[in-house]
């Protein structure tokens, strides 16, 4: 049976998984800049090793409420595309081998979180995993935003 | 048209090299144009045509191999006499080129190929070739005469070993470069056949030991057969190494020999001996397969094709070659460390004797140093290209316009090799075609009016790049009838630009810039005297894009300069750090203006907009934290927010001045922090473009900052519209 290997971060109580391949390094958060006219899930931007890469906050784009950072938070610098991301977790925790098998559909709604950008729910043991569609986080719906941004509001502060 | 799968990843390769080929007809066409018969230049465009010909035939591009297959017999007839360049196969040879970039871009189309009729053409190809061929005899057909000679390109250079027995090595540009430089810093080089003993059992593990052995007294540059092979144990009883050392023969062999299982070792030091020529002469292109002209060397890459393929960039050889150099060097230092770390684990690192491991370290290191400076540097030129490939489409460009217009016109071209950031050459050709275009229609006279105004009836134009300092300049100069202040200025009250005491009140310089503001002239065709600027603020706003700056000068009845100023690249940036809101972020210094420093009860309002009175003139003020929504975590600001927060304006504003075009507005920062230069970094494409912000760069201490981008800042925001203080307006 088809195996994947996933890193398992948490966001708040819920552990999340996203296939290892994708993933390009985990970082420690460190001092982000701001960018703005983005959307409010992008926090800024980050230097890592000399290349510019943008940080967002995953929280904010899965709609959950925003925490305050902890030393356990992490930068998981993803790759999808041509694009390389970095995104903010509360904590990674492991990596995990999950059999296909174990992999279920999402469920219409769950735990609050857009099943838009979820690729299914992994049972390990008693735990569930959720399983982000990377590409899917950064791009689904949000073409749009990224490139209008808020264009509308800003032409509204300064009238 | 037949193209498989199989040719198109050989596309890029083919328009690249059809272009550069198309680009040296042509410019060797218009010469022809001028001297009459010149056999050089009939070679030239022979050799352009017949190189096309065959890759195309290659490609399966038939149209292209045929068109250019006629035009190889018409050239061929014009080189040994049997046909005489008139007019009508000038025009019908440019025809032919037009049709070919038709072809061209027929192949990016779907389906491949385009609907391109050669027919017509070639019908009057065939008709100048029968019309003239009856009058003179026909002679001995001489085919591809010019492409023969010295197209024998020379071997892979060889290494002679000192010991004749023993094969000699072939080796790749880099390592023979790698070999050369060693020899030169009195490295010595051997060739090594090592044997195993045949009833060795592990036998990519005893090679393994060998080389690792053999990395403790130098570099091994070379393996026969491959490493991989050699680890895959994919190799007879013997393989062979070329090895760059310091030690001497019997170090090298005792070390091999001590490992097991060991048969033998031939060795053999190895030296150019006279491949050092060899090497010399085949680097340089053989002059059958270029078919380009010297002239235009090996550096270019076609506008058109970077556009569409961006995969294929050209660096000129000897570039490429001062890169390889300096990468042999690296691996030359890589050998020294090897020997640095060895000298360590003898012992010898710390004691006070000469040719200790720290002495050594310590050169080695300052060595790297420089040879890293110079790789980037030669990194950053060889994104830089001539500007040659924008100059050499013009020739063709005056003389098709000059004609059309009925003028004689002569284009002198200078600078062509100045170099040029690849960005910065594919915006520059679009305005500097309007301002050639300018020259011939407006500024250069009949030659009737030139007679009468005694000058020489065919008009001069121009075209000249140099480097100045840390920018290029460019100059486009007619000796043409000139532009007149006095008219520019009723021009604008005829047209309602200005009223007429502000028309009188401009100076002769900021009147004749009255021809960069939209619409000043495009409203209709204005009179002969002043027909200029006909798009000229698209001119402008093209060359401000890529951070330059566009003037002119003009003598009435003598003509007219055009002078524009470029960045030697846009990778760097001179820019003003200012923090606003705690964000550090960096204005480019080309739009910064001035600098000021006033309280904020200078400050008044009108309509509703706040405003401080500069030497007479309004200026509007706006805080750099509410038009970039700063310092308001994730969502925009509203209105005055970040004044709110901060309880208003500070009592002391520092405000600096930005200026596009001739367009004003003040920024309310809060601090100034310095001048830097900076290097631009895209934002990547997740971010893609955000209206205002220009790129990020990376300060000294780690932290990205923002850089600027005042068009964006404020383009489509009602601050374009009644912000932006238009000098002009506010003199009113």
């Amino acid at each position: 049976m088809e195996e994947q290997q996933l890193v398992v971060f948490r966001l708040g109580d819920e552990s999340y998984g996203i296939e290892i391949a994708s993933v390009e390094e985990i970082i420690r958060l460190q001092p982000v800049t701001l960018v703005p006219r983005t959307p409010v899930f992008v926090e800024g931007v980050i230097n890592l090793r000399g290349r510019v890469i943008p940080v967002i906050d995953l929280r904010r784009r899965l709609g959950l409420p925003a925490v305050d950072a902890t030393p356990n938070s992490r930068i998981i610098v993803v790759e999808a595309g041509a694009v390389v991301v970095g995104l903010v977790v509360d904590a990674v925790s492991e990596v995990l081998r999950l059999n296909m098998a174990q992999i279920d559909p999402p469920p219409p709604v769950f735990k609050k979180v857009d099943v838009a950008y979820l690729r299914g729910v992994g049972k390990v043991g008693e735990r569930l995993v959720i399983l982000l569609d990377v590409e899917k986080v950064l791009y689904e719906q949000e073409r749009v935003a990224l490139s209008t941004t808020d264009w509308q509001d800003m032409a509204e502060v300064v009238n | 048209m037949n193209t498989d799968q199989d040719v198109s990843q050989y596309l890029p390769i083919f328009t690249a090299d059809f272009d550069e080929n198309v680009e040296g007809i042509e410019s060797a066409l218009v010469e022809l144009e001028r001297q009459g018969h010149n056999q050089e230049l009939l070679n030239r465009v022979f050799r352009g045509a017949h190189t096309i010909k065959g890759a195309a035939a290659t490609m399966g591009f038939e149209g292209i191999a045929t068109l250019t297959h006629d035009m190889e017999n018409i050239l061929d007839r014009l080189r040994q006499g049997s046909l005489e360049m008139t007019r009508e196969i000038t025009d019908l040879l440019f025809r032919c080129l037009d049709t070919l970039k038709e072809l061209r871009a027929g192949l990016f189309s779907f389906p491949a190929g385009g609907k391109v009729n050669l027919a017509g053409l070639r019908r009057d190809l065939e008709r100048v070739c029968a019309a003239q061929a009856g009058s003179t005899g026909e002679k001995v057909r001489q085919p591809n005469a010019g492409i023969q000679a010295g197209a024998d390109p020379p071997g892979k250079p060889g290494l002679v070993s000192s010991n004749n027995k023993s094969p000699v090595v072939q080796l790749d540009d880099v390592e023979l470069n790698v070999f050369r430089t060693a020899e030169i810093k009195g490295y010595h080089t051997y060739f090594l056949k090592v044997t195993l003993d045949n009833c060795c059992q592990m036998k990519g593990a005893r090679a393994y030991i060998v080389f690792h052995n053999l990395k403790d007294c130098g570099e091994v540059i070379k393996a026969i057969p491959p490493v991989e092979d050699i680890e895959a144990e994919e190799f007879g009883d013997s393989f062979s190494l070329v090895l760059i050392s310091m030690e001497d023969t019997d170090t090298i062999v005792s070390i091999v020999k001590s490992t097991s299982e060991i048969a033998g070792v031939e060795l053999s030091v190895i030296s150019s001996g006279d491949s050092e020529s060899t090497a010399r002469s085949n680097r340089e292109p053989s002059p059958g397969n270029g078919g380009t002209s010297s002239a235009t060397g090996g550096t270019q890459t076609g506008r058109e094709v970077q556009r569409k393929s961006g995969q294929t960039v050209r660096v000129d050889v000897r570039r490429l070659e001062n890169l390889m150099n300096l990468v042999g060097e690296l691996v030359i230092d890589r050998t020294r460390l090897t020997e640095v770390a060895l000298k360590f684990r003898r012992g010898q690192g710390l004691g006070t004797d000469d040719n200790q491991a720290w002495e050594l370290l310590e050169e080695v290191s300052g060595h790297i140093g420089r040879v890293t400076g110079e790789l980037q540097e030669e990194i950053m030129k060889a994104r830089m290209f001539p500007i040659e490939q924008v100059f050499n489409r013009f020739p063709r460009l005056v003389r098709d316009l000059a004609q059309k217009a009925g003028k004689e016109i002569e284009l002198i071209i200078e600078g062509q090799e100045t170099e040029l950031d690849r960005t910065v050459i594919e915006e520059i050709g679009d305005p500097l075609i309007h301002l050639l275009r300018n020259a011939v229609d407006h500024g250069i006279e009949s030659p009737e009016e030139r007679l009468r105004t005694g000058k020489p009836p065919r008009g001069q134009v121009r075209l000249a790049a140099q480097h100045r300092e840390n920018q290029i300049v460019i100059t486009v100069e007619d000796d043409g009838r000139g532009m007149d202040p006095a008219f520019l200025r009723r021009q604008a009250v005829a047209r309602g630009f200005l009223e007429d005491s502000a028309a009188k009140r401009l100076s002769e310089r900021e009147a004749l810039g009255l021809i960069f503001r939209p619409g000043f002239s495009t409203a209709g065709q204005v009179s002969d005297v002043s027909g200029r600027g006909v798009g000229m603020d698209i001119v402008r706003s093209h060359v401000e894009k890529i951070n330059g700056a566009i003037d002119l000068q003009t003598v009435p009845g003598k003509g007219t300069t055009f002078t524009i100023r470029l960045p030697l690249t846009l990778a760097i940036n001179r820019s003003l750090l200012v923090s606003s809101a705690g964000n550090l972020l960096a204005i480019p210094l080309a739009n910064v203006v001035e600098i000021l420093g006033l309280a904020s009860t200078a400050l008044q309002t009108v309509r509703g907009q706040e405003v401080i009175l500069l030497r007479g003139q309004a200026l509007s003020i706006v805080s750099l934290a509410e038009i970039l929504a700063l310092g308001t975590e994730g969502a925009p600001a509203r209105d005055g927010s970040y004044r709110a927060e901060n309880g208003g304006w500070p009592a002391n504003l520092n405000i600096v001045v930005v200026g596009l075009e001739d367009r004003r507005i003040g920024l309310v920062v809060d601090a100034l922090i310095g001048e830097q230069e900076i290097v631009i970094k895209s934002l990547g494409e997740y971010i893609s473009y955000v209206p205002g912000i220009a790129g990020a760069t990376i300060m000294g201490n780690g932290r990205v900052a923002l850089i600027l981008d005042m068009r964006g800042l404020f383009h489509g925001s009602e601050l374009g519209g009644t912000l932006w203080a238009g000098r002009h307006e506010l003199a009113v």
